[in-house]
């Protein structure tokens, strides 16, 4: 008896903290179809002219460039997470194999970058110099470059786990170096490179810190398409709330439908350290 | 091991080595040079070697400090309150049942959300005269606790913290359940036999079991702490009157006004203080770690 009562009460907790979660939520769905005067009360109640405002999300789509900022999402955050995967899988694996000095401290340089913060002034200079500022190149390679500590962290760990004797097996079958590192061990790293893919890309997917000092507008991702909306003395909240549906849809639809992959995804990085 | 040159090439960490090199460690060293020079939007290709000029500028100006002691104000909290929060949640939710699935599932969903977008939520939540936190508090009577949150320089470095444990809590309780999920269960069943109350599992079990649990959500979330920028720049850009500026902040301020060196210089401090910090703490949480 005593234990049902604990139990409910736990449950009571649970429930009332999901509710922290739940009603921000419902606040940004329910008000990105009102009218803007409805919606700048940002209640939760239901709209109150009972109709369902799908203009707002036309209004979103047309003036807020989002087919132009979803594209530049993808291709950033696509291109930049498969440059780190091959880039930083191969590093890794000469670093887990190689004991030598170079090696070592190649590794150690890397580690430091997990905690140093990026110097993104003299970072603006290096890329001006390269003619990079302001392109998409420029952009993918910083999104790049700060995934790789921790991607040749993690693929360090994971190579070290994989026998020494096949690389000798395969390299007797006559396999190349290259050869030996694409088709034989490559593919058995896989868990830590859906972990890499899928911390990568919201990394990058929702990072605005990068395309706000190297690049401008035409280069930025849906995050933040919703400065098209905020900002100046009148806010349209409706249009503001319609725009962050659309921009957390793609990435939460991709949570819900896999989750388990994504959470051991997002936090294997953290539990391995 | 004869074979070792043949098997492997050194050539296979060129391309991410020479990344690295050309935009963080080359940047990073150039920063510590740039901290000493006077360069700016106004000479962009000529600049003058100043000596510490910048770093007496930075230390004298009052922003600073108020950027410096918001950091480590943000961090501590947050650190805290995620970490607090996280192994709570994490303790209720243990079993595998479907009520507990839904709450994670729930608690998790911010993590996928950019902090700029969780910012500008938030400025519609802490809305002093519509917002849905103040509605709530003027229905069940507690007026007096609806404050200008983040208008009001007292409330709004605890507002922006508070909106941070809600967007990681769920990241942490998934770091701690798994720790709690890799303790043997014969732990528990010795500690029964030997009448065990629940607390005390807690207390002399679990906790000690989980150090690395807490090392590792401890130093995420003290760098990411150090780290804040989206947040703080979504809700407050600093204001009002830069009583919300943070060294992220500060320093993107610094270099959108065109102060170069200055920046660079605001970026040195940065670095040293986030490595001092992650270093302190690595050192102090590795030493508990228990084997099992």
């Amino acid at each position: 008896m005593k234990k049902r009562v604990k139990s409910y009460s736990a449950k009571g907790i649970l429930f009332i903290f999901s509710l922290l979660y739940l009603i921000p939520v419902w606040m940004v769905l329910v008000n990105s179809i009102k009218a803007p005067a409805d919606a700048n009360m940002m209640g939760i109640g239901l709209p109150k002219d009972s109709t369902v405002h799908i203009g707002n999300y036309l209004t979103v789509i047309e003036q807020g460039g989002i087919a132009k900022a979803f594209f530049n999402g993808v291709l950033e955050a696509t291109l930049s997470t498969v440059i780190v995967i091959i880039t930083s899988s191969a590093c890794a694996f000469v670093i887990a194999r190689m004991k030598r000095r170079l090696t070592t401290i190649v590794y150690y340089a890397f580690i430091v970058g997990l905690v140093v913060p990026a110097a993104y002034i003299p970072t603006y200079l290096v890329l001006d110099k390269l003619s990079l500022l302001n392109t998409y190149a420029g952009i993918i390679l910083i999104f790049t470059t700060y995934g790789l500590p921790m991607a040749v962290f993690l693929y360090v760990g994971f190579v070290k786990t994989i026998p020494r004797e096949l690389d000798e097996a395969a390299i007797i079958d006559g396999c190349g170096p290259v050869r030996l590192f694409f088709q034989v061990i490559f593919p058995l790293l896989k868990p830590v490179t859906a972990t890499q893919f899928i911390l990568c890309f919201i990394g990058a997917w929702n990072d605005v810190m990068i395309p706000m000092f190297f690049a401008n507008g035409s280069k930025w991702a849906l995050p933040l398409t919703v400065y098209n909306f905020y900002g100046g003395y009148t806010k349209s909240w409706n249009l503001i709330f319609a725009d962050i549906i659309i921009t957390i849809s793609p990435l939460v639809i991709v949570y819900l439908c896999c989750q388990k992959h994504i959470i051991s995804g997002m936090t294997a990085g953290a539990v391995k350290g | 091991m004869r074979n070792t040159k043949k098997i492997y090439s050194l050539w296979f960490m060129v391309p991410a080595l020479l990344l690295y090199l050309i935009f963080f460690i080359i940047p990073n060293s150039a920063g510590i040079g740039l901290a000493f020079t006077d360069w700016n939007v106004h000479y962009f290709d000529d600049f003058r070697f100043v000596g510490l000029e910048n770093f007496r500028k930075l230390f004298s100006e009052r922003v600073f400090w108020t950027a410096f002691t918001n950091t480590i104000f943000f961090s501590v909290v947050t650190v805290i309150g995620k970490c607090i929060l996280g192994f709570v949640m994490a303790l209720l939710v243990t079993k595998g049942t479907k009520f507990n699935a839904y709450i994670r599932t729930i608690t998790f969903l911010p993590v996928m959300i950019s902090g700029i977008v969780v910012s500008i939520i938030f400025i519609s939540i802490y809305n002093p005269d519509t917002g849905i936190l103040n509605e709530f508090l003027r229905n069940i009577g507690l007026e007096s606790l609806a404050k200008q949150w983040l208008v009001d320089s007292k409330y709004a470095m605890g507002a922006i913290a508070a909106m941070d444990i809600w967007q990681w809590t769920g990241f942490n309780m998934v770091i701690f359940l798994a720790g709690m999920q890799s303790i043997p269960s014969d732990y528990y069943e010795a500690a029964k036999i030997d009448g065990a109350s629940k607390f005390q599992e807690i207390r002399y079990i679990m906790v000690p079991l989980l150090v690395q649990s807490f090392t590792v959500t401890f130093i995420f979330s003290i760098i990411s702490g150090f780290k804040v920028f989206a947040q703080v720049y979504g809700t407050t850009n600093g204001g009002p009157a830069d009583a919300t500026q943070v060294m992220g902040t500060f320093l993107f301020k610094n270099f959108s006004d065109g102060y170069y060196g200055y920046s660079a210089a605001v970026g040195v401090v940065f670095l040293l203080m986030t490595t001092l910090v992650a270093l302190i703490f690595l050192g102090i949480l590795r030493k508990k770690e228990v084997e099992y």
